[in-house]
Formats: C-alpha cells, structure tokens, sequence
C-alpha cells in the first residue's frame, strides 16, 4: 500500500499539544526522577534569510542513559517535543543518552539524539541525527559515516556551552551552512 | 529517484515552504534501533471525550457548523491495523477561523469550538471522532493584509505516531467534491494523483448517525512494516 503524503503542521499547531513535562525528559512518566547523567539541549531555528523561525515543532527522541530505547513500562519516555519562541530559540532539558551495539550487527552506535522538525512551510518531516564532541564510536558509526562531507557532519555535532552540561544545536533550515537531514 | 507519492518540500507559491525547506538532498538515513523504535503512549492518558470536537465540554451547546462523524484505521505498508497509534487532530470551526494567536483573520471564532482532539486506535487500528465540517479559507498574503488570491479548502490536520520514529506522519485530510482541492497549493504539491487521492476523506452514508452527523472514512498508511511477534507462537 501507498503511505499516505506528508502534508505541513502548517502554523496553526495547537499549543495544548505541548506541555510542560514534553520538554523534560528528566522526569519520568509517573514523576520520577529519572537516573543518569542531565543535560540540556538549546538552540535556535533559523531560514533561508537567516530570520529566526517561530513555532516550529521539534520533536526528540533517544535512548536513556544506559544505551536502551524505552518501552511502555518504562519510566523513562525517551520522547519530547516543544517550539520555538519569537527568537526561534528551544530547550529541552533530558539525560544523556548510552552508546548501544545495533542488535545482529558488528556496530556500536556512539550517544546521539533524533530529532525531528514540523511546522509552517515543511511539506515533510526534517530529522537529523545529533552527536556529542569528542565521542571516538562517532568515527566507527554507520550514520556519521554515511554524512559524507566533513564539513555537514561538523554541523551534527553538539555545541558545549560554558561549564555546565548545557549543548548547543543550532537549526539552519535552508541555505549555505544548511544543517544536514537525513531521508525522512 | 524522486517518490512522486510525497510532496515536494519546495512549493512555488508558498513562501514559508521556499525559506524553510533544505536545499541539499538529504543525506542517507541508516536504518538503527533510533529509527525502529519510537514513543510509547499510554492509553489512559487520552480522554474518550477528545474524540469529539463537537462539544467543548458535556452540558454545552454543539459547535456550530454540519456535524460529522471521520472514521478508518491505521495501516501498516502491507495493510496490517496499528494498534495504541496515537492520533492527534487540529482544525478551523465551521466558518474557516483557527482558535490560535497565529490566525489574524476577522472569520468569527465559535465559542462552542476549539477545534482541537486525540484518539487512539484501537485493538483493530481504528479511530472515531466526531466534529464538525471546517471552513475553507482565504490564505492571507504576506505582510499587507491582502488576500494572496490562495483558498485553502476544507482540511483536518492530523498528526500520526506508529510503532516507530520513522514511521511518524503529519498529514491533512480533505473532503470530496470540494472545488478548492483542484487549486489548493498542499493538496496538489504531491504529483502523483493516486497519492492525492489518498488524502481525501470518502463520503459513507452509512456511517450517518441518527443525531444528522454525515459520515467519512479515512484510513492512514504509516511507513514500514509491523512485525509478526505472535507467529512463535504456535507451538
């Protein structure tokens, strides 16, 4: 059978959609703290005139700490979602993802974060891979690899922000430094 | 090779679509448990009243507007039902008007519709809701406040989650017979006619309800395969 077609969230997602807890993967889904490393993810979305985009809806998902994609039972959601203010800034706050060996493979995925990007003028979902500085498994990793220009995976790469666990990813949809998606 | 089952990302007409859209073609995708697995939503945390964007709340009047009643299911490439698939639906009231900060339009806002539901599917992959017909609207040009001379006919926003991450769709359904869906930028950015008509609700008689609800039936198609975890079974 033929998937359906994409069609944009267009601007008029509703707000009721996203609440507080989406954009904190730290608490679990009863409330519980959730064990691991905390982190923070910001940035800012931009166009094709370098304009901040509003209301973009970003979607997250990963593994938790220990390298496990979560399941119903488990605490920890694994999933957020949230959307870009008037600056086109976003935060999430989450636990680090674990490396994890792809079952039946001779592969170790280094620790990395999926997102996904909705919104007014995105036909299609846009999702991208996120990875962290100075991780060895990123050179050895099927993904990372298969971004073949060196200077687009620079763009894959989390931004430290001063001392604290706090990274940096910013979203440039169209244009010269063009972050890289991958197929939807 | 280009899938001409899926829209362009780069619409001619639509501006958001011509600033926001990559440029490059996208890098290969992987394929890792990052993909293969996805978010996990409780049932319980869906209320059986958000399947009915009619009523706000019970005790209040019904929205205004031709009450209708979208119903199908949520398939898997090979037509096998998704059950737990989270649907999340959004729409304009009846006179073409969204309840959000983002529409400036002067169309009248009901203040018996928000235009806002959720539902998920059940053991057989099928949803139900009940609503409203939307409004088509005239899309505003950027800046001046004129009209860019583009209608949007009659649509429901649906946002789907599967089993997995890639199997995550964001679509809009439109209704038959609706002169606009000819001219409607969206709809038509898909080049493929099959695929188009994939997005466009049937009329069901048979789905109408004693209360006058005029029925349609709409199924979705996620990408990728289910599993067949219960064939070890038979021992």
């Amino acid at each position: 059978m033929i998937p359906t077609p994409s069609q944009t969230a267009g601007p008029f997602f509703p707000a009721s959609f996203i609440r507080a807890e989406d954009r904190d993967l730290t608490v679990g889904r009863r409330g519980e703290p959730i064990p691991g490393e905390s982190m923070e993810l910001e940035g800012r979305v931009f166009d094709a005139l370098g304009d901040p985009v509003v209301n973009a809806i970003l979607e997250l998902w990963q593994a938790d700490g220990a390298g496990r994609f979560p399941a119903a039972a488990d605490p920890f959601r694994g999933w957020g979602r949230t959307w870009t203010d008037e600056s086109g800034r976003y935060r999430f706050r989450t636990i680090k993802p674990g490396p994890y060996r792809v079952p039946g493979h001779d592969w170790t995925r280094p620790p990395h974060l999926s997102l996904m990007v909705l919104g007014s003028g995105l036909m299609r979902p846009l999702v991208t891979q996120l990875f962290f500085p100075d991780e060895p498994l990123n050179e050895t990793d099927r993904q990372w690899q298969a971004v073949t220009d060196p200077a687009a995976r620079r763009r894959l790469v989390l931004q430290p922000v001063g001392s604290g666990p706090v990274y940096r990813f910013d979203i440039r949809l169209r244009g010269e430094d063009e972050t890289p998606f991958l197929v939807d | 090779m280009t899938d001409t089952s899926q829209p362009v990302r780069a619409v001619a007409g639509y501006r958001n679509s011509l600033l926001r859209s990559p440029a490059r073609a996208p890098w290969p995708r992987i394929i890792s448990p990052a993909d293969t697995t996805g978010p996990v939503f409780d049932p319980a945390a869906v209320e059986p009243s958000e399947h009915d964007l009619s009523v706000i709340s019970p005790g209040r009047p019904r929205a205004m507007g031709q009450l209708i009643v979208i119903t199908g299911q949520v398939l898997d490439e090979d037509g096998r039902p998704f059950p737990n698939a989270l649907l999340e639906c959004w729409q304009a009231n009846a006179a073409g008007k969204y309840i959000h900060h983002n529409d400036p339009s002067s169309v009248p806002v009901d203040p018996n519709f928000i235009g806002v539901g959720r539902v998920m599917t059940d053991a057989q992959g099928r949803y139900r809701l009940r609503t409203i017909k939307p409004g088509g609207y005239a899309v505003p040009d950027h800046g001046e406040g004129q009209l860019s001379g583009w209608w949007r006919p009659p649509h429901v926003h649906f946002s789907i989650f599967g089993p997995a991450f890639s199997s995550r769709l964001v679509t809009q359904m439109y209704f038959p017979g609706d002169p606009l869906n000819e001219r409607d930028l969206l709809l038509n950015s898909i080049p493929d006619e099959a695929a188009r008509s994939r997005l466009i609700g049937r009329f069901a008689p048979d789905l109408s309800t004693a209360d006058g609800a005029l029925g349609f039936r709409h199924d979705f198609v996620l990408r990728g395969r289910l599993e067949t975890p219960f064939e070890d079974d038979h021992r």
